[in-house]
């Protein structure tokens, strides 16, 4: 499948404004967009989410001249039937190109545990902790509350700790929920970073 | 296994690609257009996540979960992220307090229920191991408080800190209201600057603050963010809205830092372009060596 190139800053700008007249707001909603399609392209099994997802808002930026004119739907809903459309091709293309049991490019089993997956761990591990040691203390108590315990145990303490912070259980699984996904994203800047700028 | 409503069991059957077409697109067309929607998938999907490692799903789920879920690196990461959390947690706040939780099923309740507590050949044992059991909650609560109580503490400097460096460097305020012409100044170049050594210097003893003049690679935000980290700790100093100025060696961030925060050592300073919706992106890295004071 052909890649387009880097999308052209008058066409970025094309696309927040079609997205939100205020700037700011179409920052904010181009965000949520690209991240939802990076999770939609990796549960479908795509390994490059984020090349995809660039992808297909690149094709929505070539076509946002037309769009402003002729599409008045939800904005969101557009990107979906691109992605939609491009993980079709992606399927497609990896069906003609390599044996189904070995496509290895779009889905397949975990491979098994190396060297260099523990070395991914211990890595994962140390900007794990860089990033709890940013969090507030409230936020880092109640999401090592909240990992702590397994099964019927685990159920028991969530009513608990609830209990103590005045929360019902679904405000409880909310709230560690959004630290767990701040954590993530923290601990994907850190490994973005080269290994020799290690956080320690 | 923990109870899922009708929502989530379908949310569960999503993630591990059991849905048929239409109701996936379904899904995915909420997904992207509801963050209340969205939220409660990424709420799933942690569920999900959390019953595999616990051994909580299903011999046929669990299979699923690993040639589905686990087959792309973004997922497997995910997986040894929460894997890490319980870890730590686990290290770290490991047990409940004594008189805590209980772990013994109704039935375990009902047959100590039978056994009489007026035997010595039952209560001795059972109030020592009352007593040691005590004993054991006593002290790992202490060192939970006391852990909590220091990174408190730590906390709380680092915010003092955070919160001077932003008063120092905000320009909103007038000069004399910051660190004015009384700053030490140091010139820093970009690491990529062919043929430069990193910057060292020694602050003056007394309380002058230090202004690091950091030389911009390019200038194409309205505003930066700096994170300063002295080598061999994990602490970062984070410093946001500094605008870019003009100086004799060309368009460039100022950056004052109490000198107190620049013991002797081998700094890193990370600087980032943010965003319209204030989202950090990295530009340069600079170094620089304090040699004492």
């Amino acid at each position: 499948m052909p890649r387009q190139r880097v999308i052209t800053q008058e066409k970025f700008d094309d696309l927040l404004a079609w997205l939100h007249r205020d700037r700011e707001q179409a920052g904010i909603k181009y965000e949520e967009i690209r991240r939802s399609l990076i999770r939609i392209l990796a549960w479908r099994g795509c390994s490059d989410a984020e090349g995809l997802a660039d992808e297909t808002i690149n094709r929505v930026a070539d076509r946002v001249h037309e769009l402003k004119v002729t599409y008045s739907g939800d904005r969101a809903a557009y990107f979906y039937g691109v992605v939609n459309r491009l993980i079709k091709e992606c399927q497609r293309e990896a069906r003609a190109q390599v044996p189904v049991e070995d496509v290895s490019g779009t889905s397949g089993p975990a491979p098994e545990a190396g060297a260099d997956q523990e070395d991914d761990f211990a890595r994962e591990y140390d900007c794990l902790l860089a990033c709890l040691e940013r969090l507030s203390p409230d936020k880092r108590e109640l999401i090592l509350a909240y990992y702590q315990e397994e099964k019927q145990a685990k159920i028991d303490h969530r009513k608990e700790l609830a209990r103590r912070l005045g929360l019902d259980a679904n405000a409880l699984r909310v709230r560690a929920h959004r630290i767990r996904a701040a954590l993530e994203e923290c601990i994907a800047r850190c490994l973005e970073r080269p290994e020799a700028d290690e956080m320690d | 296994m923990r109870e899922v409503d009708e929502t989530e069991a379908l949310l569960r059957r999503f993630l591990l690609d059991e849905l048929g077409e239409e109701e996936r697109e379904r899904v995915e067309q909420l997904f992207l257009a509801d963050s209340d929607y969205r939220e409660k998938v990424l709420i799933a999907e942690d569920d999900l996540i959390d019953d595999y490692l616990d051994g909580a799903l299903s011999p046929a789920d669990s299979a699923r979960f690993r040639s589905h879920y686990l087959s792309t690196p973004r997922q497997r990461r995910k997986l040894r992220v929460a894997k890490s959390i319980k870890k730590y947690s686990a290290a770290r706040l490991a047990a409940p307090p004594a008189g805590g939780t209980p772990q013994s099923g109704a039935g375990g309740r009902g047959r100590a229920a039978h056994v009489s507590l007026r035997n010595p050949l039952v209560s001795l044992p059972l109030a020592a191991a009352l007593v040691l059991a005590f004993g054991l909650g006593a002290v790992k609560l202490i060192e939970s408080w006391r852990f909590n109580r220091r990174q408190a503490q730590e906390q709380s400097r680092r915010e003092a800190d955070e919160r001077e460096l932003a008063r120092l460097n905000d320009s909103s305020l007038p000069a004399s209201g910051r660190a004015g012409s009384a700053a030490f100044l140091v010139t820093v170049l970009p690491v990529s600057t062919r043929g430069v050594a990193a910057a060292q210097f020694a602050p003056p003893r007394d309380a002058t603050p230090v202004q690091l003049l950091l030389v911009l690679p390019v200038d194409e935000y309205q505003s930066y963010q700096a994170e300063l980290q002295r080598l061999g700790t994990s602490e970062w100093r984070t410093v946001r809205r500094l605008r870019a100025e003009n100086t004799p060696a060309g368009k460039a961030i100022s950056l004052i830092v109490p000198a107190r925060l620049l013991p002797r050592g081998d700094y890193r300073l990370r600087l980032s372009g943010e965003t319209p919706a204030g989202a950090p992106e990295e530009i340069g890295e600079y170094t620089f060596q304090v040699t004492g004071r």
